[in-house]
């Protein structure tokens, strides 16, 4: 599930390293809250420890056998955050060291397995693991959570190559959901074996969530992140950009308000389309982006603005 | 994350830097170029091959992990069959994901680990990634060993079990491995704190 160089178009490649790297720096920032100077031991040792787990090969039934991909396993032992940053080293080491999966797909990679993959997983877990309390729920949860993350993320490597124009959408999202909806029963077994044991040696290892001081963060490392994040929600989206009316022209149609938007157009970017731009996705990618620094810098401007006349108000 | 000078001790390779950072960037370019001009990938294949000979990559190698990337190219031509274009495609897939794996290889025959990490330190990585991926290289194969002896140890003293029992049993091994790597963690941190290491130098 590894995509290699070369299959991914540049605005996919871009969305999601941004969309990667902006969702790895929140995950850093909560794992240093938590664990604070052990972070690099924990971290480093684990990382290898799911390298190591990745290699070991699992007898599953009819004679083939599996490994393990350890999203959901790093989750449910360590926490979610701590869990994509460890898988994101072990991708970074895949990539370099062993030549697997490009460099260009790096950020996508990570999307996949690290982000989606960890987060999507842990959500359920903790889903399950509210409604019941017992130790059972917790071997349970991560079985259905390990499914669940292997499923979403082969779905999201499905909807990047199909947004990249390498494979046809109807074609390669059916294939890999349902490959990976088989992949996904042996990764459910393996982990729930694997963190059955643990409960069962070592309850106080398995991770829960408590409520930490707040840490403050500067203000310009939460706008940098920000702005990646919509950076990247907006190239990852682009090629979505319907050509179809929306709710606003579709009222205006049906009411006979033709608006005259062809002798004089106002508006900057007409029908999302840079003057100048030849290639379609590029001109919708570059609108994409466009739009969301005018509409983060239009946000940030009123925020400033509202601040100072917080300030100004008497309390 | 900040721009300060790294803490003193620690190595800041600048001829390794270059390298990533070159090897990098002739990535990007290989695997984003325009497929129709893929004739110029020739250029790319030419220069790899000149930094190739003297620096004795070898073949084989190269050859072994780029066969499971000629499998999937294949698979997704399959998949492209329909289009009129997919030859064109298909053969840039090929190309782009050969060219960049040739290019990786370069750069991790000619560079250890340590010097890797090292030149990203000097590329003012934040400290946090560098100091696992260092880490990484410490550990695993401490991990790959004491796996080995799990291993050893199992194989010694129990029978050889049946097909269902093997499952669980692999499955005990490696949450054994979890528990002690975890410790593991522990007590690296320990020492490190013996030792006067401070998370901000």
């Amino acid at each position: 599930m590894h995509i290699p160089d070369g299959y991914l178009d540049a605005k996919t490649c871009l969305g999601a390293y941004c969309l990667a790297g902006a969702s790895l720096a929140w995950a850093g920032r909560n794992v240093g809250a938590r664990w604070n100077e052990r972070t690099i031991p924990l971290l480093g040792v684990m990382s290898a420890f799911v390298f190591a787990g990745q290699m070991v090969n699992f007898p599953v039934a009819g004679g083939t056998s599996g490994h393990l991909l350890g999203g959901v396993l790093a989750g449910v032992l360590l926490g979610p955050a701590a869990a994509s940053m460890a898988l994101t080293t072990v991708l970074v080491v895949q990539c370099f060291l062993f030549q697997d999966g490009g460099i260009s797909a790096l950020g996508a990679n990570a999307l996949n397995l690290a982000v989606v993959g960890v987060f999507g997983g842990c959500l359920v877990y903790r889903l399950i693991r509210r409604c019941r309390r017992d130790p059972r729920s917790i071997v349970l949860g991560s079985a259905l959570a390990a499914w669940f993350s292997v499923v979403l993320a082969s779905a999201t490597c499905a909807l990047e190559l199909a947004g990249a124009g390498t494979a046809p959408a109807r074609l390669v999202l059916p294939a890999m959901i349902l490959t990976h909806a088989v992949i996904g029963v042996g990764e459910a077994l393996i982990t729930a074996a694997v963190v059955g044991f643990v409960v069962k040696v070592r309850p106080d290892l398995v991770y829960e969530p408590r409520t930490l001081a707040p840490v403050s963060t500067p203000i310009k490392r939460v706008v940098m992140v920000g702005l990646a994040g919509a950076l990247g929600v907006a190239l990852l989206l682009s090629p979505l950009a319907s050509t179809l009316p929306d709710g606003f022209e579709r009222v205006a149609q049906q009411l006979g308000l033709t608006l005259q938007t062809h002798g004089t157009n106002l508006a900057p970017m007409p029908g999302y389309s840079v003057p100048g731009a030849s290639r379609t996705w590029l001109m919708t990618s570059a609108v994409a982006v466009l739009g969301t620094l005018l509409c983060f810098g239009v946000g940030w401007l009123l925020v400033r603005l509202a601040a100072r006349w917080l300030r100004r108000s008497p309390p | 994350m900040d721009a300060a000078p790294p803490p003193p001790g620690l190595t800041h390779d600048r001829r390794a830097a270059w390298r990533i950072a070159l090897t990098v960037l002739g990535v990007f370019l290989i695997a984003l170029w325009p497929p129709a001009l893929w004739r110029w990938q020739g250029v790319s294949a030419a220069v790899l091959l000149t930094l190739s000979i003297p620096a004795r990559l070898p073949p084989g190698r190269v050859l072994r992990r780029a066969a499971v990337l000629w499998l999937f190219a294949g698979v997704m031509a399959i998949g492209l069959a329909g289009r009129s274009d997919w030859p064109v495609r298909a053969g840039n897939l090929l190309l782009k994901s050969t060219l960049s794996l040739w290019a990786v290889s370069l750069l991790v025959h000619s560079t250890p680990l340590a010097e890797l990490v090292s030149g990203l330190r000097w590329l003012r990585l934040p400290r946090v990634w560098t100091e696992i991926l260092a880490f990484w290289g410490r550990y695993y194969s401490v991990l790959a060993e004491e796996w080995r002896r799990l291993e050893l140890a199992r194989r010694a003293r129990t029978f050889e079990p049946n097909q269902r029992r093997a499952f669980t049993r692999l499955a005990n091994a490696l949450g054994l491995l979890f528990i002690r790597a975890y410790e593991r963690a522990e007590q690296v941190h320990r020492a490190m704190l013996a030792r006067g290491y401070r998370e901000r130098p």
